[in-house]
């Protein structure tokens, strides 16, 4: 007689436990790797989608497995300060059987977009960030994002070295969640930007200096958060301030800094201002040292501005 | 003192969350073999997991849910793969049967081949779903949130890919009674 056994019975046989245990060349690759993964703080540079309803906070999540970070932090050893491109990331040989199988694949930032990778050394031009920037790089430098309005450049998988030049921006209001919020009337120029970030409240800065990058002149100044400012951001790690918005309404992210000191160079390229953003540890010497390091980089920039 | 781990780990300890991972690995292993029903796939799905989790995780609000979260990010893994891979030709791994357990001993009368070929046969998302409920347990609520679709969903894949370990199941059992009786 044919008896029809319970499914779920069967199944729980199925995969019952073997006595299997994984490799240990498997953990052994993925201490390498993470070693050189850049590391993504509660997203700090991305731009954030806010939870709006269950569906987009399911496509965030979805969005989340695909983002290769974009914010480098310095988590070596405190008191390293061997922070520049010249320092080049070691990788160990391995002698595990997948390593070179499972070297890590280089994704785009954001989920749906472009961007080139790996770089070849000497001269590189965005592809769709606008205006169009071309410049020369050494080996082992990435891009891990290349849109319309970020551009994004990491010093290979070294923590802590990277660039983002941002566009179509708007100055914004901080509200309770750090959701995108811009302030009502509020312009958009260079002398803008730099009244704005001078006289926050929950910032203090440098003294803005006058710059020249790639024949376009604009204002740079480091910040980071005051000690006095208490509001936060979800998931920050302290006070956090609200930097910038996407101009676009309909973009609902929103950019803030909590612990790390940050470099911005607002620039006026024909007319569009393009925010050169970069950021360290809280300790300030990593960001002069990464200052320093990045400006052969930053002296070989060109800007082509649509027609 | 995992949850300490957790937290020392979201702050950048690399060496809090290998003693993490560790503890688990096998146990996640285990997940992506099951899935994948492959022990070369399995070991890259969780090397690529593993890696995925240590960049995200200071995006876990709470280190209390890290054994879910984790899991979560490995059987997403696995579903990718799965993808990936699918028109690759593959060495298929016979799933790994210990002596003590014989063929015939699996629910009392089911042929484990018979069982391997239907679970092959499932798109990989039923693939995960049946691992996530019949091995880990889960609810099929925990098994939407691990994989980020509706609740209605997975009920209605849950339904689907046990009606087609059913149908494989009845089939085998059907042509063991034909081939007797012949």
């Amino acid at each position: 007689m044919n008896r029809s056994p319970d499914v779920e019975l069967v199944l729980r046989d199925y995969f019952a436990e073997d006595g299997l245990t994984a490799p240990d060349y498997v953990l052994d690759v993925v201490e390498q790797r993470i070693g050189r993964q850049p590391r993504r703080r509660a997203w700090r540079l991305s731009w954030r989608l806010h939870p709006m309803n269950r569906s987009l906070t399911y496509a965030a999540a979805a969005a989340a497995v695909l983002v290769v970070a974009v914010v480098g932090y310095n988590l070596l050893p405190r008191g390293s300060s061997n922070v520049g491109p010249g320092a080049s990331p070691t990788v160990a040989a391995t002698s595990a059987p997948t390593a070179a199988a499972t070297a890590p694949a280089i994704t785009c930032a954001e989920a749906g977009a472009v961007c080139a990778g790996p770089l070849t050394a000497g001269a590189n031009s965005s592809l769709n960030f606008q205006p169009t920037l071309t410049f020369t790089v050494p080996d082992g430098w990435t891009n891990p994002l290349d849109t319309n309005r970020k551009y994004t450049l990491h010093y290979n998988f070294t923590r802590g070295h990277f660039l983002q030049l941002i566009t179509q921006i708007a100055i914004p209001e901080q509200t309770t969640d750090c959701s995108r919020a811009s302030k009502p009337g509020a312009g958009n120029t260079v002398a803008d930007w730099v009244g704005f970030l001078t006289t926050h409240p929950g910032l203090v800065t440098t003294t803005p200096t006058a710059i020249t990058i790639g024949g376009y002149a604009g204002m740079q100044l480091d910040l980071h958060v005051a000690s006095t400012w208490t509001a936060r951001c979800p998931n920050s790690l302290g006070p956090a301030v609200v930097l910038m918005v996407p101009a676009a309404a309909d973009n609902k992210g929103s950019s803030w800094i909590d612990d790390q000191q940050t470099t911005m160079r607002i620039l006026d390229v024909a007319g569009e201002t393009v925010i050169i953003y970069m950021e360290s540890s809280s300790n300030p010497a990593d960001l002069a040292a990464l200052n320093a390091s990045f400006k052969p980089i930053f002296d070989t920039f060109r800007f082509s501005p649509a027609n | 003192m995992d949850r300490e781990l957790v937290v020392a780990a979201q702050r950048g300890d690399q060496v809090a969350f290998m003693d993490l991972v560790r503890a688990r690995v096998d146990r996640l292993f285990a997940i992506a073999r099951r899935i994948l029903r492959d022990v070369d796939r399995a070991e890259d799905a969780l090397q690529d997991a593993l890696v995925i989790a240590w960049r995200d995780l200071p995006d876990l609000r709470d280190p209390d849910r890290f054994d879910f979260w984790i899991q979560r990010v490995l059987a997403n893994m696995c579903i990718e793969h799965a993808r990936r891979d699918r028109r690759r030709y593959t060495k298929l791994e016979v799933f790994n049967l210990n002596d003590h357990v014989a063929r015939d001993e699996l629910a009392g009368v089911v042929d484990r081949d018979v069982v391997d070929r239907a679970f092959r046969r499932l798109r990989p998302e039923e693939r995960a779903i049946l691992v996530l409920r019949h091995y880990l347990g889960y609810e099929p609520a925990d098994i939407a949130e691990a994989l980020g679709v509706s609740g209605g969903t997975i009920r209605s894949r849950l339904h689907h890919a046990h009606r087609a370990m059913r149908a494989a199941i009845d089939a085998d059992a059907r042509a063991a009674v034909g081939g007797s009786s012949a």
